[in-house]
């Protein structure tokens, strides 16, 4: 059990709090914070499959040998985490916006089941 | 769902993905740390004739970016960085649409009560920093950590910082044109590297020296599209959400 | 430079289990701002600088802002306390 093991559960535990925050009530609000929890566990999880002890940062400031493995951190999934943490920004705004619309015609933030969905479907 | 139950399914699940990742080879295939991928990616080695020493001053290379990120989000994977583009604009232009409609925008966005002293005061100064940061990291997203995304987010930061202070905005005619020319920009630049060279995106002109200023001119220009794009994106992205208002009858300003 | 990593996972799993635990909802936004912040400071601290400005700037201040503005625009009866 060594430190990317017990970071790799603190990420997947962040996703796992996000999933329990989603079915912990009512409130829109909260399942977009919890949304948003899920999203950085994941992140930070993406983030460390590409660290081991003693990587180092990937800009080439000093010269090294090409012949052998770069003791880099791996730059792929940083550069894809990159892109994902401002898409994440985009995908709350737009849920917000929802939120509002749905705050301003029901008069709260809690989301009951819709009656007329539920004798539809039964 | 009662309360139990919500809490153990999501530590079922945590759980049985941490055995499958600590046990076995899945696990340690995925956190070895290093890949063949990113060891390619950062010796360049995508070349036929590698240079046998990489460092700072070296020429010749296909893309002289010393960020190897940078390298990665432009370069290697540019057609993934045009997608973020469209999903972010696709995403924020859906907020407008969702509460704006086809109305246009009314309402202000200063607050009903006046700002505190501390906001109105620190402002200005506040604003210079982050606009100047962000624009440095911005423009030297080659060099060192950052590049388009985070200074675009720093500038977006410094124009909501405003925005919250004193009620003023800029102009969101101005910042709607920002967003949609740098788009347009990009796309130009992925369609003259199609004319220059043989596919969409790919750099153009002399890399330069790694470790200069101006080295890898594409990707000072790819960055700094994408840092003005997604400036006026986030900002609109916030502005949408503060200028919410009951609908009148008035013109926009 | 391990147990750096392994005290900012502590308030990165409580600030996520106080997220979703506690009753005021203005409370819970601040609270994400923590957990990205201390997301932040792991990317910085396990190399990843590029990843650390854009959670520390997206994260723990658009993000916050955002929420905040359309807290503002809600309805005063939609703002109270949910109870389950």
């Amino acid at each position: 059990m060594n430190v990317v093991h017990l970071v790799a559960i603190s990420a997947l535990s962040l996703f796992g709090i996000g999933l329990y925050g989603l079915w912990s009530g009512r409130n829109v609000l909260r399942w977009i914070l919890a949304v948003g929890l899920m999203e950085t566990g994941i992140n930070v999880f993406l983030v460390l499959t590409g660290w081991y002890p003693g990587a180092r940062v990937p800009i080439i400031t000093e010269s090294f040998s090409t012949s052998g493995p770069v003791p880099f951190l791996d730059p792929v999934p940083s550069a894809l985490v990159l892109t994902s943490i401002v898409i994440g920004l985009g995908t709350t705004t737009l849920a917000l916006a929802l939120a509002i619309l749905h705050a301003r015609s029901h008069g709260t933030l809690e989301c009951e089941a819709d009656p007329e969905t539920a004798e539809v479907l039964e | 769902m009662t309360k139990l139950l919500a809490a153990l399914v999501p530590l079922g699940i945590v759980g049985m993905i941490a055995f499958f990742l600590f046990t076995g080879e899945t696990g340690d295939r995925l956190f070895r740390g290093r890949s063949e991928l990113g060891d390619a990616f950062s010796r360049r080695a995508v070349r036929s004739e590698p240079p046998n020493r990489l460092g700072p001053g070296t020429r010749g290379l296909e893309n002289a970016a010393a960020n190897t990120v940078t390298a990665i989000v432009l370069d290697y994977r540019g057609f993934d960085t045009l997608g973020e583009v469209t999903v972010l604009f696709a995403a924020v232009a859906g907020a407008g649409l969702a509460l704006f409609g086809r109305r246009r925008r009314r309402g202000k966005s200063a607050p009903g009560t006046p700002s505190s002293l501390i906001l109105t005061a620190a402002a200005p100064w506040v604003f210079m920093f982050l606009f100047v940061v962000g624009f440095a990291i911005v423009l030297h997203g080659h060099l060192t950590p950052g590049g388009g995304f985070p200074g675009g987010a720093l500038l977006a930061a410094g124009l909501v910082l405003l925005m919250s202070a004193s009620g003023h905005e800029s102009s969101a005619r101005r910042l709607h044109l920002l967003e949609g020319l740098s788009g347009f920009a990009f796309v130009a630049v992925g369609v003259a590297g199609l004319v220059w060279r043989d596919s969409f995106l790919a750099h153009f002109g002399d890399a330069g020296a790694l470790g200069a200023f101006w080295s890898a001119p594409v990707t000072i220009l790819l960055y700094l599209i994408i840092g003005l794009k997604v400036s006026a994106e986030l900002t609109n992205a916030v502005r949408t959400l503060a200028n919410v208002e009951d609908p009148t009858t008035e013109e926009m300003p | 430079m391990t147990w750096i990593i392994l005290l900012v996972c502590i308030p990165l799993v409580v600030g996520a289990v106080a997220v979703v635990t506690v009753r005021d909802l203005l409370s819970a936004i601040i609270l994400e701002g923590v957990v990205s912040l201390s997301a932040a400071v792991l990317f910085l601290v396990l190399g990843a600088l590029d990843v650390a400005i854009t959670q520390a700037v997206v994260g723990c201040g658009l993000t916050t802002a955002v929420f905040l503005y359309s807290w503002r625009r809600l309805p005063e009866k939609a703002r109270e306390v949910s109870h389950d």
